[in-house]
């Protein structure tokens, strides 16, 4: 019966073999020891999940970025698990495109699909070190330029209500942030707008920058910015290690509070932010706290309010009641003093009179011997100026001016003093020492 | 103490800030019976404010921050 088969063309080619034989030839060279469990540095590209497998591309780049190397490479999904948790462990992150990695491969051709490094094991502290490497190298670069703490010394504004949020719209993050913040035990008010935002990928970068760019516009609406990430199955933290994302924030004029990172690992953008938060719902606890603290601070002087008021309503209270109590009892001793000095004048009245008149008494008694002493030394006094008055009187008498040589004249008994006083015919008397003559007056002038 | 035309036009800071003022000027004791009843009543108004920005949604604003949100998509 075989003798009447066909003969199949593969083995009927005289000049060449098949491509399959080909393809066999290659991959039985693979075999050789230098393409086997081979440890070899690349950078990821293309990375992809499919059926558990996980596929990628592993590249190599000269110092001007242009790639001198390529070949694919997977991860069967045998090892896979095992792979990303060791990896995931040492530097929080899951395996993407972007990361220098250093893997153990085989170097594999199938003859249907080609060459592929199919890769068995990764060293993580590899990538972590080149990921730290860039890292370092961006924040001392944002250090040198002076910015790396611009962003911190905003400071915040008493109470972050309005808040612009970078974030994947649909993520879960964003979802458990937005539940959280308006959700709040304090019925805070807070206000929020949502600039969507691709958050994983090759993108991530011009798009936060986009969002943070759209929301510089409407500044005057915000306090404050959150970014978030979260909820996606493949983190690439990668991207946010970027100097451009960096600088931005850091020289963002509102404070921004990132949660984007992992709780073992931190990106460029947590140094620069003014606040770094492990996850979106801690975003939502700290606005919170932040408000609650002023809804504290209201009740406190609310309560001084009231105790305030309360106490002075009370002295005043305190201080009424004890007018109302001393008045009467100030008035009953202010009577009974009076009656006791009036008393007191009662009893002493008798002997200060009879002091008194003592005084008066013996005053007199003095007084009147004094004056039985002064009255014989008046009398005399006054008779001794008696006798000078006589003897002036003596002197100055008109009969002493007579004897003295003068006369006098008088008319009608008058003396005459002026010319005046004469007229023709009137008789005048003169009068002299010795006697006295009669003369009738013929002219005057 | 000069008393602002309208307590609604505070925002949350300065109204805080005058709260506080008035607080210690009430609790000084050289604040009279007849000044605690003036004080009392700005004191109240302010704390109303306060509140209310803390906890009273602003109507006005939300919209205008939906429909920000709304013209990103």
């Amino acid at each position: 019966m075989s003798d009447t088969l066909p003969t199949l063309p593969l083995d009927i080619t005289p000049h060449g073999i098949s491509l399959l034989e080909f393809n066999g030839r290659i991959k039985r060279l693979l075999h050789h020891s230098d393409v086997l469990d081979c440890w070899v540095a690349a950078e990821t590209a293309d990375l992809r999940l499919s059926r558990g497998h996980c596929y990628m591309e592993l590249l190599q780049k000269d110092e001007r970025n242009n790639t001198v190397a390529r070949l694919g490479a997977a991860i069967w999904a045998s090892a896979y698990p095992a792979l990303d948790a060791k990896f995931f462990a040492v530097t929080g992150n899951h395996l993407a495109t972007g990361m220098k990695v250093l893997v153990k491969v085989n170097a594999t051709f199938h003859e249907l699909y080609g060459m592929k490094a199919v890769i068995t094991d990764i060293d993580p502290q590899y990538t972590l070190g080149d990921m730290e490497r860039q890292r370092l190298e961006i924040l001392r670069r944002l250090k040198e330029e002076g910015i790396i703490d611009e962003n911190k010394a905003l400071g915040w504004p008493l109470v972050p209500q309005r808040v612009a949020i970078i974030s994947a719209a649909g993520a879960a993050g964003y979802g458990d942030f937005m539940n959280q913040l308006h959700g709040n035990a304090y019925g805070l008010a807070f206000y929020t707008c949502l600039f969507a935002a691709v958050m994983q990928g090759g993108n991530t970068v011009p798009s936060v920058l986009g969002a943070l760019e759209r929301i510089e516009r409407h500044i005057g609406l915000f306090d404050c910015v959150v970014i978030i990430r979260g909820g996606g199955s493949t983190s690439d933290l990668n991207s946010f290690d970027n100097y451009d994302l960096a600088a931005r924030i850091a020289t963002f004029p509102l404070p921004v509070i990132t949660g984007i990172g992992h709780e073992r690992d931190t990106t460029v953008l947590d140094y620069v932010a003014a606040l770094r938060v492990k996850t979106p719902t801690a975003a939502a606890e700290f606005l919170i706290g932040r408000a609650a603290e002023q809804l504290a601070r209201v009740d406190e002087l609310k309560n001084a309010v009231s105790s305030t008021v309360r106490e002075a309503v009370s002295l005043s209270r305190k201080q009424l009641d004890y007018y109302a109590d001393f008045i009467p009892l100030s008035a009953r001793q202010t009577m009974e003093r009076g009656r006791m000095r009036l008393d007191q004048h009662a009893r002493a009245l008798p002997l200060v009179a009879g002091k008194r008149l003592d005084s008066e008494r013996a005053r007199l008694h003095h007084l009147a011997a004094l004056a039985l002493q002064a009255i014989p030394q008046i009398i005399s006094r006054e008779r001794l100026r008696l006798g000078a008055l006589n003897d002036k009187v003596q002197i100055l008498s008109p009969r002493n001016t007579l004897n003295r040589g003068y006369s006098l004249t008088l008319k009608n008994g008058r003396a005459v003093t002026s010319s005046s006083q004469l007229a023709a015919g009137d008789v005048i008397t003169t009068h002299f020492k010795d006697g006295s003559a009669k003369s009738t007056i013929t002219t005057t002038k | 103490m000069e008393q602002n035309p309208s307590i609604e036009q505070l925002t949350y800071s300065q109204a805080i800030a005058q709260l506080e003022a008035i607080v210690k000027k009430m609790q000084s004791p050289e604040c009279d019976i007849d000044n605690l009843s003036t004080l009392t009543s700005q004191s109240l108004q302010l704390l109303k404010h306060c509140k209310a920005k803390l906890t009273a949604t602003d109507e006005e604003l939300k919209k205008v921050l939906a429909e920000l949100e709304q013209s990103q998509q």
